[in-house]
């Protein structure tokens, strides 16, 4: 689930983050993904196929 | 209206041909990629196809179509690949924001019929509430950059 911290006051945040005194959110998003997937080849030789010039 | 998280299914097609390039941003064969801010008026899901102004964010300092996002690159787990994507910060804003969307403003190939694609979509983003900065820095803060939970993953 996505989150967030809200940061607000004199000083708010860590240090060197955001503004001085500046009131800061932080989201936390959660990431997205996809599953690969491969499907079969198949060879077909179909009938009637010639092979010339050997 | 809703904002469903997902990547968007344009984006696996357009990854097939070539379209979106995660190379870390500044190198020459990286697309660009920005983040854009909706309110819970949008209407944003897995059939996002590119960048719509509707429903974006307004507000102080919150330029319309979103900031450009900052890529690290790629890496590849046992058997996964992943997008490093580094935070994003939209400094003193006033806004209220309940979820974005990931696109690339500089595609590096057409559809399958050769067209251009402009403001491709890649993914859509549900912030799970309203998300609200008063004069204040407003920070997306990625998942960590591993093969279980980087924000984009191919498994």
């Amino acid at each position: 689930m996505p989150s967030s911290v809200t940061f607000s006051g004199w000083g708010s945040g860590t240090w060197a983050r955001g503004g001085w005194n500046a009131p800061l959110i932080e989201v936390s998003v959660d990431g997205v993904s996809a599953t690969a997937s491969l499907g079969t080849a198949v060879a077909n030789f179909g009938v009637g196929v010639t092979v010339t010039g050997v | 209206m809703a904002i469903t998280q997902a990547m968007c299914t344009s984006f696996k097609t357009e990854l097939l041909l070539g379209v979106h390039r995660f190379a870390p941003s500044g190198e020459s064969a990286a697309s660009t990629f920005k983040l854009a801010l909706y309110s819970s008026g949008a209407s944003l899901s897995a059939g996002t196809t590119g960048f719509v102004a509707g429903g974006e964010c307004v507000g102080t300092n919150y330029v319309s179509a979103g900031s450009a996002l900052v890529i690290n690159g790629v890496s590849a787990g046992t058997t996964s690949g992943f997008v490093d994507i580094a935070d994003l910060t939209f400094s003193n804003v006033s806004i209220a924001a309940d979820g974005a969307l990931i696109y690339n403003t500089a595609p590096h190939a057409g559809n399958n019929a050769g067209a251009t694609i402009t403001n491709a979509a890649v993914c859509v983003l549900d912030f799970g509430s309203t998300k609200t900065a008063s004069a204040g820095d407003f920070t997306v803060v990625f998942p960590a950059f591993t093969s279980a939970a980087a924000i984009i993953r191919i498994a």
